[in-house]
């Protein structure tokens, strides 16, 4: 009989399972292409003075999108499909099925995105992007991917579509108001991040941002330890 | 030691009763757990699993709740009843990662992967991907995953259900070799004759409450009043029927678009004409299925709805 595996093993395990799946399904091609769109837009722009700005705007609109098509969709369906009872039938802590999704989804994500930034920005401006919007652009993949996650615990069914919902409608509306309310939208604080606002420090945005998906981690491992297969 | 021991438990979903008020110790050997569909089967077998958390009472596995405790998970090998795996794998590779997170070393993992696809008879398949398999290619891909991790204690949810007859035979033989060499095995099924054929001891589960427990005898009498059903789902259906069709223990034949359904009151010897017709007419047999109709109603004349 075996030994209860070491967390270390367990995320391990949990995360080369997790990228075996994902590069022999779709999601993950489905997003590199939305990821290079930008890039189209980029060559498009090559002559427009706006280039850098129009960029960023639509580079942001991606964000919002990849993150729940892999991360979103990815534990969703575990649940959905029923296919979670494999891992909760195994002697692992619940919260290791998020943290090595996350672990495995989180910097794909991450990488794609910042690859269809870096080359759009190239081809748009003629120029390498500022390495502090690549950096903005990395943790705000990371910060959406967590949110994606607490919303795909929440209702895996939907988990896609209200993850992208959440953060294009409400998010990025609250991220709008000029009130300090907008301090909560994590598309407004990757927005300062990028320097947008010329005027927004690099730390508080940064630890905003973290703090917000801190949040929706929590939630996150709150539900799964609930769920019931 | 007891290696169940259910104390009034009982399973809401919403306000769907799962199970109700059952009160249970299993100390060993092969258990069968009877029922229609519906009937709480597959909550009891998810609650010993630790997938579901009793909403009343207690359940314990080795002494521990299995949805708290971790440890007691590692002595527990389980086989969903629903088809979906990680279908983008291999069958090797699915096998290989249920038992590194069972927690077989990673340099073991493969090796026990191996060795349970083997005992399964899945051998020469491993290495084909998950999402082309037959159905019951999956059960005995879902049976290598459970015992992959050399557990203790096996919960096998349907594990026969939609299996052709040759693969029944030999997942059987292989069940019961499991059960020799000391592992205490529950497994459901909503047929008494699928069960029978691995052991004596059953617990008759109905509406969510444990009906009796114990001999299979009396059961299987009630339920060789009631015609029995049986489904079989191939390329020749009227082969099979012509086979049966002056057999005085079979009480009707229907047919249905690629399949023939058999009443029978002798559903052993059905089976086995059945399998003896496969084999001499060589036919591709898909699905064979028992519709739990007839032990239905056999349990609601047990309670008496049916009087």
């Amino acid at each position: 009989m075996a030994d209860v595996p070491s967390t270390g093993t367990q995320l391990s395990t949990l995360v080369r399972l997790t990228l075996k799946r994902m590069m022999r399904g779709r999601a993950v091609w489905v997003c590199l292409i939305i990821a290079l769109s930008p890039v189209l837009l980029g060559i498009a722009l090559r002559t427009n003075s706006k280039a850098s700005e129009i960029i960023t705007g639509i580079e942001i609109l991606v964000m919002a999108v990849v993150s729940p098509v892999l991360v979103s969709s990815s534990i969703g369906d575990e649940i959905e499909d029923r296919t979670v009872t494999y891992l909760w039938s195994r002697p692992l802590p619940r919260w290791t099925m998020i943290v090595g999704k996350l672990l495995a989804l989180a910097p794909i994500t991450m990488v794609i995105i910042i690859i269809g930034w870096n080359i759009a920005m190239l081809l748009g401006t003629q120029a390498l992007a500022p390495p502090r919007t690549t950096a903005g652009f990395a943790i705000g993949a990371l910060a959406v991917s967590t949110m994606t996650v607490g919303v795909a615990t929440l209702v895996p069914r939907f988990g896609i579509a209200l993850s992208i919902g959440y953060i294009l409608v409400l998010d990025f509306g609250i991220g709008l108001m000029p009130a300090a309310l907008r301090e909560i939208s994590v598309t407004y604080q990757v927005s300062r991040l990028l320097g947008v606002d010329e005027n927004a420090a690099v730390a508080q945005p940064a630890i905003t941002i973290m703090v917000i998906a801190g949040i929706w981690l929590a939630i996150g491992l709150w539900r799964i330890r609930k769920l019931e297969a | 030691m007891s290696v169940v021991v259910a104390n009034a438990c009982s399973k809401w979903y919403g306000h769907v009763l799962g199970v109700s008020d059952v009160t249970w110790t299993l100390r060993g050997g092969i258990v069968g757990l009877l029922g229609p569909n519906g009937a709480g089967k597959s909550t009891m077998i998810k609650m010993m699993a630790g997938l579901l958390r009793p909403s009343r009472g207690t359940l314990t596995v080795y002494g521990e709740s299995p949805f708290d405790s971790v440890d007691v998970r590692r002595r527990i090998g389980y086989a969903p009843e629903h088809e979906k795996t990680w279908d983008e794998l291999t069958a090797l590779e699915l096998v290989t990662a249920m038992a590194a997170l069972a927690g077989v070393p990673r340099k073991h993992a493969g090796a026990a992967a191996r060795g349970a696809l083997d005992h399964v008879g899945m051998l020469d398949a491993m290495n084909r991907t998950v999402r082309g398999f037959s159905k019951g290619m999956r059960q005995r891909t879902k049976l290598a995953g459970a015992i992959a991790h050399n557990p203790d204690f096996l919960l096998l949810d349907e594990p026969l259900t939609g299996v052709d007859p040759q693969a029944r035979i030999d997942i059987v033989g292989r069940i019961r070799k499991l059960a020799e060499v000391g592992k205490t095995i529950v497994i459901s099924s909503h047929v008494l004759y699928e069960i029978e054929s691995l052991t004596t001891d059953i617990v008759v589960i109905y509406r969510g409450q444990v009906l009796a427990e114990g001999n299979v005898y009396e059961i299987r009498k009630l339920i060789d009043r009631h015609p029995h059903r049986i489904r079989v789902e191939c390329d020749k259906p009227r082969v099979i029927a012509s086979a049966l069709a002056n057999e005085e223990h079979v009480a009707r034949i229907a047919f249905e678009r690629g399949a023939v359904v058999v009443e029978t009151r002798d559903p052993d010897r059905c089976y086995d004409q059945i399998n003896d017709a496969v084999l001499a007419s060589d036919i591709a047999v898909s699905v064979l299925t028992s519709p739990d109709n007839n032990l239905g109603a056999v349990f609601e004349y047990l309670t008496g709805g049916g009087r």
